[in-house]
């Protein structure tokens, strides 16, 4: 049956204090951790906040490079008063070389939309005059102007109808144009015609890494310029299904920088971009930002279930310590008490061993006071003295018998008599230690002697025995000699008579 | 006839007529019920901004509509990472099924294999993800459009000449089978060298910009090798502007975009090699199959035979109708 431990006062206290200190270290931990979640969320919202002010900057820039080149050919068509001359192309080819792919067409158009200039083959036969953006740029002729988000293909401004279908959502592209004017009278019209992938990559790639979700880019009109998802790119958000959670991102945009939409954690930074306001954000999903957010506290906690268990463990350990060195106290208390008060004598010894290993003597380690009552030697004199010497014999008792006992761990008994104490004694000899012996012994002189005595009784009583068996077996030869002796007359007597009746029956026959 | 049997069989009648239109009703119900729903397919897409890919998207978006499915695509922007969280975003939104292109031969694996794990059929084309748990994989040989390239410039070149190499995106399927099928056929003509090799991505301005530093560590070569036709027609750009004429130059694209058809009409490019898109196509319309009848294709990689395209047969390219337009 397993033995029940039942926790000592003095193991409760330390129990309870080592759950103290645990949950007060718990509570450490976890506020700590839940300061640092807080911390990390507002760190991670303020990185999120820098990427997509980043993207911005990326965007703006970009943006301002191609109206700075724009303008540099404004201010030569103006200062050459719309001469297209070689040293023109050799600079329009130049911005298409730094814009390999972003650029499909410079264009440059007189005061009534005519093309002069043109950098793209395929649209040598467009009408421009038919286009909404310029009858935009004519309103406002004096700035720069940018144009709504359009297909491509509809450059030339035939298909009004397809800027509203917008089914092709690689193929969006924007008008960048600026009236030339000289001395105060518009004199043409300069445009780049740009790519809207590669301007709106440049804001993606930006904010790309660290995102679960994506960035977007919704014009001032709500129509999604970018998004992840393809499909909704030139989508108003009207156009989404009413169930979508992005439809309300106009009213987030608007009301706030940084909102929660559902699943998703929007947040946003607005840019002008001549006569447009564009708001660029990320849209992230929340569970990704508290997935992130809770990271320390896993962290955290799996460090405070190991400290924890590590501190438990030590409490137990010492617990386990204490009770152990209690149970050894106690031990080596009972056997100290039956150590002093057994009437057998205790001794401990070890062996002396020559320089070749073999043993030549045996030193008295320790005795119990029956030792000193047994053998009438003092503790003080026997403690630290060698056998030989203190029982005053030419060689230690029984050295051979200790010495194999002490080299092979081997307990033996075994009774003798020691002759310079004419004592007799039964000693078990058993090994605590290589090279060390303890005997536990007992005086049992007197039952030797009685042994003997009975021993000579036994010894008489057989003499006496045998003395009557010779007396016993003489008078049993007598007796038989005599029963043989009786038998033999009898039969003589039975034969005598026979013989007579037979005379008889031979008389009477006679007769 | 008694006037109640009358009324009883005329009940009976009525009784009977709604049985049957009931019947038929709950027929046609089953029927309409028993149609098809509405697949809805995500592509996470590597990069739709590059222009084969641009195509691939578009006649995928067609094949959509033909086969009656939502396609829902996510673009990663060449950036692995973003895919595999792509990948997870549409197992998240609940597609039925997810058709992709990995940007990485091996970044893509883990994110497989979670759609492996959900359940969700996931097919890939134009690259491939060995040993990702993918159904099937629909692509073109590109081994055999390395040596084809590789050959078809040893053959104008007399077999002796110095080769600018204009790699894809590296660590990409396409970029490292072209190269392994250009390098076995180059062993075949000791006296081509290639004499410069760089990664432009599969993009045209990173095609311009290293032409540009192509140019000013090798004055002296005979022929370009891009692995698609945005790097080469970028490096003409930077040819152009660097003052050589492209037409002194033999060149090689591969894809056959409807651009680099215009470059060879225009005696600006040599040739290129047709990248199949019908790859995307079949890609798109096996998985439909499979998600109708269950039943996966025979073959586990299908891949379609890529060609050379020159002025002289221009007209096969896939691309063609576009620029006759």
């Amino acid at each position: 049956m397993k033995r029940i431990h039942i926790l000592t006062k003095k193991e409760n206290r330390l129990f309870l204090l080592g759950m103290f200190v645990f949950l007060v270290f718990i509570s450490g931990i976890l506020v700590t951790a839940f300061k640092y979640m807080k911390l990390n969320r507002d760190g991670m919202l303020h990185e999120l906040e820098d990427q997509v002010k980043v993207g911005s900057d990326e965007v703006r820039f970009y943006f301002d490079s191609l109206r700075s080149d724009l303008l540099r050919i404004e201010r030569y068509l103006a200062n050459s008063n719309m001469k297209v001359d070689k040293e023109l192309y050799r600079y329009l080819d130049f911005i298409r070389g730094i814009y390999p792919n972003d650029i499909p067409a410079i264009l440059v158009l007189d005061s009534n939309g005519n093309m002069i200039v043109n950098t793209n083959p395929d649209l040598v036969h467009a009408d421009f005059r038919k286009s909404e953006y310029f009858e935009s740029i004519q309103q406002t002729p004096t700035e720069v102007f940018f144009s709504e988000v359009f297909i491509l293909s509809d450059l030339s401004g035939q298909h009004k109808d397809g800027f509203e279908d917008f089914d092709d959502p690689l193929n969006m592209g924007f008008v960048l144009c600026s009236g030339v004017y000289s001395k105060g009278i518009l004199k043409g019209y300069v445009l780049f015609v740009l790519r809207a992938e590669p301007l709106f990559n440049r804001y993606s790639k930006t904010i790309i890494r660290p995102v679960s979700g994506c960035g977007f880019i919704l014009q001032e009109n709500d129509r999604i310029l970018y998004h992840r998802e393809v499909e909704l790119r030139g989508k108003f958000l009207s156009d989404l299904p009413a169930s979508s959670e992005l439809r309300r991102l106009d009213y987030l945009v608007e009301k706030t920088k940084k909102e929660t939409l559902g699943r998703y954690m929007v947040i946003t930074s607005e840019i002008s971009l001549e006569n447009q306001r564009w708001t660029i954000g990320i849209l992230t999903t929340t569970s990704w930002i508290t997935q992130k957010t809770l990271t320390p506290i896993y962290i955290l906690s799996g460090v405070a279930l190991f400290l924890g268990a590590i501190i438990f463990g030590l409490v137990f350990s010492l617990m386990r310590l204490d009770r152990a060195r209690r149970e050894l106290r106690e031990s080596e208390e009972r056997y100290r008490t039956l150590y002093s008060t057994t009437n057998e004598g205790i001794a401990l010894h070890e062996i002396i061993y020559d320089k070749s290993g073999a043993p030549l003597d045996y030193r008295i380690l320790d005795v119990n006071p029956a030792f000193e009552s047994i053998l009438g030697i003092k503790k003080e004199d026997a403690v630290g003295a060698i056998a030989s010497e203190l029982y005053r014999t030419s060689e230690s008792p029984y050295l051979d018998i200790y010495a194999k006992v002490a080299a092979s761990g081997e307990d033996t008994t075994f009774e003798t008599t020691f002759d310079p104490l004419a004592k007799s004694f039964k000693i078990s000899v058993f090994s605590p230690a290589k090279g060390k012996f303890a005997t536990l012994f007992s005086d049992i002189t007197d039952r030797k002697k009685s042994e003997e005595e009975l021993m000579r009784h036994r010894e008489h009583l057989e003499s006496l025995v045998k003395e009557r068996t010779v007396e016993l077996e003489a008078k049993n030869a007598e007796l038989q000699r005599l029963n043989r002796l009786f038998v033999g007359r009898e039969l003589r007597m039975a034969e005598l008579k026979e013989k007579l009746r037979t005379l008889e029956d031979k008389i009477r026959n006679v007769d | 006839m008694n006037p109640r049997t009358c009324k009883f069989l005329l009940c009976m009648r009525i009784a009977i007529a709604m049985l049957i239109l009931i019947c038929f009703v709950s027929a046609c119900t089953r029927q309409e019920s028993e149609q098809r729903r509405k697949f809805t397919i995500g592509f996470a897409a590597m990069n739709v901004e590059m222009t084969w890919m641009k195509f691939a998207y578009r006649a995928m978006c067609k094949k959509a509509a033909e086969l009656d499915v939502e396609l829902i695509t996510y673009d990663a922007n060449n950036d692995v990472a973003k895919q595999a969280s792509n990948i997870e975003d549409l197992i998240q939104r609940g597609v039925d099924a997810i058709i992709t292109d990995p940007v990485d031969v091996k970044g893509l694996i883990p994110a497989i294999e979670l759609a492996s794990q959900r359940r969700i059929p996931l097919v890939t084309f134009d690259r491939t993800a060995p040993g990702a748990p993918y159904l099937f994989f629909v692509g073109s040989d590109d081994v055999e459009a390395g040596r084809l390239a590789c050959r078809f410039l040893a053959e104008k070149l007399d077999g002796k000449g110095k080769i600018i190499i204009l790699e894809g995106d590296i660590g990409s399927s396409p970029a490292i089978n072209r190269l392994q099928g250009f390098y076995e056929e180059i062993k075949k003509y000791p006296d081509m060298k290639v004499v410069f090799k760089k990664s432009g991505g599969f993009f045209r301005e990173e095609g311009y910009r290293v032409m540009e530093e192509a140019l000013a560590r090798i004055p002296d070569f005979d022929a370009i090798y891009s692995q698609n036709d945005d790097m080469i027609l970028g490096s003409l750009e930077a040819m152009k502007d660097a003052g050589i004429k492209p037409e002194d130059v033999l060149t090689i694209g591969t894809d056959a975009i409807p651009d680099a058809l215009v470059a060879i009409r225009e005696g600006k490019l040599d040739a290129t090699i047709q990248y199949p898109i019908s790859q995307a196509e079949i890609a798109l319309e096996e998985l439909v199959r499979y998600m109708e009848t269950g039943k996966l294709p025979e073959w586990k990689e299908y891949l379609v035979k890529p060609w050379i395209i020159t002025g002289k047969n221009i007209s096969t390219g896939d691309f063609y109708s576009v620029i006759e337009e």
